[in-house]
């Protein structure tokens, strides 16, 4: 087979001159374009109305501290707004003061806790001022580790109960839908509800 | 994008009945609901029950009605659940591998309930050791066995 001289590349015969002239002319072509923008709209409606179900009017009424793990329970209410009271990470904390150490609080004799029942008692006096054509309710949150003894928890109720805070209500996690009694009582906690 | 078209038929010389609708307010507004949402969304529900320390208020003399009433009180020991009416013991269930029975305290309420249709308050007692999970489990029982005027008291 005779060999033959290579003919002109075409690469090889384009410019640079020409290649940028040319490619300058395309991007100098309209630049709109449409983006389609029905999926992003389908997903903001889907979370729009996802959040509007899950809104609470209420609000958030607890704040859940990282060292507190709450007790779960089947049969629950929904929570109110009242004082809270923190038994949990070694202390005992009322409106954001503390109150004492724990094992200070178990070991104390003396079932009123001192300091708790000035702070519930200044709480007391604020809401009759505030409010004096209402009748106090008495209501207070105590939010307890699940691992809170019960020597400790008893003289926190005391100490409120004394105060005149006597609707105590514990805060609680909720687990799964209301079980019939004797029936999934005993059962592993279902998924929080949503 | 989202436009409406007429359907084939006459295309020729006619004006085009393309509709391109102007979705920009829509998506400002679906963002605006979405971000005050994601702000005030609540991701953790949390839950009440409510309770009352027993003994609280003066003493009042007892009538015959007082004295017939069944005075139930749950007692959670370190070993049991002791289920007392009157300061008569019912029953004392045991623990099952460690761990309270919590199915078996369920149908002894649920019975004292069948016994008792009327009755809608119960004590619960515990000492000093016990964990609060363990008050708050045998509270959920009793709530679901019908017995929502819960009181609880320290002395056993």
């Amino acid at each position: 087979m005779p060999i033959k001289k290579p003919g002109s590349q075409h690469l090889k015969s384009v410019k640079l001159k020409f290649a940028r002239a040319k490619l300058a002319k395309k991007a100098g072509r309209s630049v709109d374009s449409s983006l389609n923008l029905t999926p992003m709209i389908d997903m903001f409606v889907v979370l729009t109305i996802f959040l509007l179900m899950t809104f609470s009017t209420s609000g958030e009424i607890l704040f859940i501290q990282k060292d507190i793990e709450l007790p779960s329970a089947t049969r629950t209410d929904e929570l109110e707004q009242a004082p809270a009271i923190i038994i949990g990470g070694g202390q005992v904390v009322a409106e954001g003061k503390a109150v004492g150490r724990m094992d200070d609080i178990a070991e104390d004799e003396n079932f009123e806790i001192a300091d708790l029942s000035e702070i519930l008692n200044n709480l007391k006096k604020q809401y009759t001022q505030l409010h004096p054509n209402q009748t106090f309710a008495g209501k207070i949150i105590i939010q307890g580790d699940k691992t809170v003894p019960f020597r400790v928890l008893k003289k926190v109720m005391f100490t409120c109960t004394s105060v005149g805070y006597t609707n105590i209500n514990f805060a609680v996690l909720p687990v799964g839908g209301g079980s019939e009694a004797g029936g999934e009582a005993g059962g592993a906690p279902a998924p929080a509800e949503g | 994008m989202a436009s409406v078209s007429a359907p084939g038929g006459r295309s020729g010389g006619k004006k085009a009945l393309n509709v391109e609708l102007n979705l920009v307010p829509f998506i400002d507004l679906l963002t605006c609901l979405i971000c005050f949402l994601l702000m005030a969304a609540v991701w953790i529900q949390i839950g009440k029950i409510s309770v009352t320390q027993s003994g609280q208020g003066a003493p009042q003399d007892q009538t015959q009605e007082d004295r017939e009433r069944l005075n139930l009180v749950v007692a959670i020991t370190p070993q049991s659940y002791l289920v007392t009416g009157n300061g008569q013991t019912i029953a004392d269930i045991l623990k099952k591998d460690d761990k309270y029975d919590k199915k078996a305290l369920g149908q002894k309420l649920k019975e004292i309930h069948g016994q008792f249709p009327d009755k809608s308050d119960i004590v619960v007692m515990s000492e000093d050791s016990i964990n609060y999970q363990d008050l708050i489990d045998v509270m959920d029982v009793c709530l679901a066995t019908d017995f929502p005027n819960i009181s609880v008291s320290g002395t056993i």
